[in-house]
Order: C-alpha cells, then structure tokens, then sequence
C-alpha cells in the first residue's frame, strides 16, 4: 500500500534550496536514502516526519494530502530518530515514556510498554539511569526504543549509526531488521553496508533532487557511488587531513577529526606504469586483481592495501597494455577524496 | 564641612539590625509594600512576558527581529523616562486618568510590569534559544502538539527561564524612579523601600537611608541564595 506520496516538492531556506522537486511514493518498505553530505537528506527525512513543510508541491499521506492543519496527525503517525540523539531531562523511564504520556496512556500500560521497548533495544534494566551517563551507543539505542515504544506506522532515521562503534551500530541494524516487519522505515546513512543489509529500495540524492533509485546494487550510479568508500579514523595536522584505512594513509582536505567515512569517484584516478612525479597528494602501488568492461568503460580493481576502483576508457586500456595481476600505480589529488 | 567617616555606615548596618530586630512598624510596613509591588509587577509581566517568549522563539513572522531588538534596547530603559511616560497617561488628565491609577500600589506594580517586561522576554528568548532547534523536533516527532512543545521548551530551559523571572523581580524591586513618579511616596500608602531611602538622605537621616538600604540589599541576597539553592547551584 502507498503510504506516502510527494509531487514536484521544494524546500527552499533562506540561505539554500536544499530540495528542488522531488517526486517520490514510498510503499511498505525499507527506503535507504544515500548521498554526500548537504544533498537534502535530512531536509526529506524531516518532510516525511511533518517537522519541516514544503515550500512548493505536495505530499499525501495514505491519500490525504498533508497541510499545516492536519501535520499534527502524521507526527503522531512517523517519528523520527535524529543523529545525535538528544534527551528531555530525567532518566531513561521519563524519556522512553515521554511519548506515550503525551498520548495519555495510563501508567501502568507506559510501565509495561517502556521495559519491552527498552528490551526490543537489548537494554533492559536501565530504566532508572540518567541519560547523560550512558555511553553515545547506548544513547542512540534509547532514542531507538524512545520511538519504537510509540509503535509508529513510519519510522524514520537520519544517520542513526554515523557516530557509533561497530558493535552498536550492528544492534541497531538488527532492531531495524527486525521491526520493518511492522512499518515503513526510511533511513538516511552513509553506511553504504547498512543499506545493502537493510533497504529494499534505495535513492540516490544529489543536489536536492533523486538522481538514480532501485534495489541496492542494482542501479548502475548507486554501484559506482558504493565503490571507493572506505572508512577509517582520521587526522588534521597543518591543513592536511590524513585517514588510515588499514595502514594506508590517504591524504585529503576537509578537516576531519575522528571516524570519517571518503570516496574517490573511478573516474577521478590515474593509472600509471611507474612511479610519477605529480601533484597528486595521494599515490599508491599494487597489483591488478580485476577487470570487467561495462558499456565501453572498463573498471580495473588495484589492489594496494585495500581495493581500489578504478575507470578508464577501452582505449586507455587498450593502450597501457593492462593485464590481470600486472602491478600498476594509482594517483589522485587529495581535493578528488569526497566526504561521506 | 561634614565629614563622613566610616561610623555613617557602620552606625546605619548597627540601626538596620536594630530596627529589623525591634520589628519597627514602618519599616517593616515600607519593606513588605516593596515586596508587594514588585511580586505583583513580576507576576503581570509574567502573564505577558512568558507567552511572548515563547512565541517569538517559536513562531516565524514578519517583524520578529525588529520586536527582538527593540526588547534588547529597552532593557536598559531609564526608570525616570518611563516613569515620566506612565506618569502623562495615568495622571487625572491623561488619557488612562479614569482607572485612578496614579498614587496607588497597583499603578506603581503596572509600571514596573513595563519596566521589566524587556528583562523578561529578552531573557527567556536567549534561554530558549540556547535550547537546541532540535530539541523542538524532538518533542514534534514523538507526537505533542504546538502548546506541549513550547511547555516541554520552557522546562527544558528551566533555568534560564527562572533566572529571566529573578532578575525582573530584583530590578522591579530596587528601581527608584518609577515608584516615585507614580507613587509620590506618600507615607502609608506608596513609600517603598527605595522611595524612603531618597527621601530620608535628602532629610540628612543618613542613619535611616543606610538601615533601609541594608534592608533592601538583604531581601535581593536572601531572595537569589534561595533561588541558587534550590536550582542545585554551587553556594558558598
């Protein structure tokens, strides 16, 4: 059954047009939503949730067509899980039960509903405890049974994990996993594996509008965006933005601190034979493991450390004279890394 | 010349014990008028100033930068000038002469309502302000409505909020120049602390001035050490 549908909406701000027409229906499903950073991922989420309100076009939810006289009903309806999880002052009880008090449930059921959501999170018996002295994974999974606890038609979550050590981060895939069986869960990520895992269908949003959908690692742009992506813990020293992945340092220039997750488009790599001299800041060496031909391009995968993508016209290939297992450098400036 | 050693100020902290202790009618009587009008000032704005807050940080309109700053200018409003103002409007030929404001506790409250209405609000906007966008978003997305939001707002910015409310108190209470012009401090009827302090120096009974501003400055530090004490503050 459709739940929503959105014709031709904007969402301009002061300062930005993070949206510009987006036409989407979502179903009973699992929706990914991926893109950079900035592309009007949140800006949708909150449309979705009734917190922000187009500023052109509409959207219908199960056919009725929301305005800002009936917006009450579908955030009574979708809730939606931010980043950085935030909480009312008091313990975890006053913050799972907040929800529900709002809806005037007697005490006893919020009681019962509060443990099992806390449960459902792999949390139990930390009902009492301040949410100020749990740990950053603990927190998001409060916020997670905050909102499970409500029993949602929609749940939606904007990079819930993006912040998490690896054991909570699989917590929460498994709860979401688990409760898509109930509602329509729309998750906004970075966290290319969490999509393939989780959603049935995932958009690719660029620039406020949706430039590529379909099954996860079916369409050919959410493919190549899901190549190159690698996460690591990164450094700024003098400008210079470093990130280990396994003992390979890649140089780039935002300045990060701490867990990031980069991409380095195919396109943007060179290959060379030898060692160049160039102003690229990123520069590795490794042997050829894979070569597959695609619409006249041809993607060659280098291993240096870890696989990279690498795509490059027949011509070129043909050229260089590439083989399988030849070793081969690879070059790219570090203004080519893309933060996720 | 006179001269004016220290035994002004220590005979007037000895004569304020004095006349606390001896629980002086009149001063006790100037003392609890002071209160009085600055409770029921406080409260008025309150009615007011805490509504408008919550609006202006909530809702978006036209003007709402304006009416922010023009809250920011007036916080630091001369007493005399407003006092002047109000005194024009509700003097028997004004045009508000008929409520029979002038001259009374209630008009002097009312005026020092105004007085502190931009503490207030200026105030409470910045507490709520400091107060995540997101926080907002959070209380929307588990289902309250507009009106629990801005409840749920104000509680998270507590103590901010209370603060706002304190320092309006205190500012009603030790201003000078409303009570004055629309008090007249008329013994028994509108004397408050601050009107009896200028009217005994300019008699020359500093004595009395020091007792009453003793007095006056003990009710500021007793009223905030509360507050602190039950915000859970750091006391000495």
């Amino acid at each position: 059954m459709t739940k929503y549908s959105l014709h031709g909406v904007t969402k301009k701000y002061p300062e930005i047009e993070a949206l510009k027409g987006i036409d989407l229906d979502i179903d009973d499903e699992f929706l990914g939503i991926i893109g950079h950073s900035g592309v009007g991922k949140t800006t949708l989420l909150k449309i979705l949730a009734g917190l922000e309100f187009p500023t052109t076009g509409t959207m219908e939810y199960k056919g009725i067509t929301i305005t800002p006289s009936n917006i009450q009903l579908l955030r009574k309806t979708a809730t939606m899980i931010f980043q950085s999880p935030l909480f009312l002052r008091g313990d975890v009880f006053t913050n799972v039960a907040y929800g529900l008090r709002l809806r005037k449930t007697t005490e006893d059921v919020v009681e019962g509903k509060v443990n099992q959501a806390l449960e459902t999170v792999r949390l139990p018996k930390i009902a009492e405890r301040d949410t100020k002295e749990l740990s950053g994974g603990e927190q998001q999974r409060v916020a997670l049974a905050r909102a499970l606890v409500l029993d949602p038609e929609v749940l939606l979550l904007d990079e819930p994990t993006s912040n998490l050590d690896p054991a909570n981060a699989s917590i929460i895939n498994d709860v979401l996993l688990e409760e898509s069986e109930n509602r329509v869960i729309v998750i906004a990520t970075h966290d290319l594996a969490q999509v393939i895992r989780l959603a049935d269908r995932v958009l690719f949003l660029k620039d406020g509008v949706i430039s590529e959908e379909g099954a996860p690692g079916t369409v050919e742009a959410i493919t190549r965006f899901t190549e190159n992506v690698f996460s690591g813990i990164s450094k700024h020293v003098d400008g210079v933005s470093t990130i280990n992945l396994d003992g390979i340092y890649i140089n780039f220039t935002e300045p990060v601190v701490g867990r990031a997750s980069i991409h380095v488009r195919p396109q943007d790599i060179i290959l060379s034979k030898d060692w160049i001299e160039t102003s690229a800041r990123n520069q590795f060496r490794g042997p050829i493991v894979g070569v597959e031909e695609k619409n006249g391009v041809v993607m060659i995968s280098i291993d240096v450390g870890t696989v990279f993508r690498v795509q490059i016209t027949r011509k070129s290939f043909d050229e260089m004279g590439l083989s399988l297992g030849m070793e081969i450098n690879i070059s790219f400036k570090a203004s080519s890394v893309i933060l996720l | 010349m006179i001269t004016m050693g220290w035994q002004v100020i220590i005979g007037g902290l000895s004569e304020a014990f004095r006349l606390i202790f001896s629980l002086d009618k009149t001063v006790i009587e100037i003392t609890l008028r002071s209160l009085h009008t600055a409770t029921l000032a406080t409260f008025l704005c309150s009615l007011i100033g805490l509504p408008l807050s919550v609006i202006i940080t909530m809702k978006e309109f036209l003007g709402k930068k304006w009416l922010k700053f023009f809250f920011n200018s007036m916080v630091g409003i001369p007493t005399v000038t407003l006092g002047l103002f109000l005194y024009s409007l509700f003097s028997r030929s004004g045009p508000m002469g008929g409520l029979g404001l002038l001259y009374t506790v209630n008009g002097i409250a009312i005026g020092q309502a105004i007085l502190i209405l931009p503490i207030m609000v200026t105030f409470i906007v910045s507490a709520i302000e400091s107060k995540d966008r997101e926080l907002r978003d959070l209380v929307r997305t588990l289902g309250a409505s507009e009106y629990e939001t801005s409840i749920a707002v104000v509680r998270e910015a507590y103590s901010g909020v209370s603060l706002a409310i304190i320092s309006s108190f205190n500012r009603a209470f030790a201003e000078l120049g409303i009570a004055t012009m629309l008090g007249a401090n008329i013994t028994g009827i509108t004397r408050v602390l601050t009107t009896a302090i200028a009217l005994e120096t300019a008699k020359g009974e500093l004595g009395l001035s020091f007792a009453l501003s003793f007095i006056l400055l003990f009710v500021v530090l007793a009223l905030n050490y509360i507050i602190t004490r039950l915000h859970g503050g750091s006391m000495p």
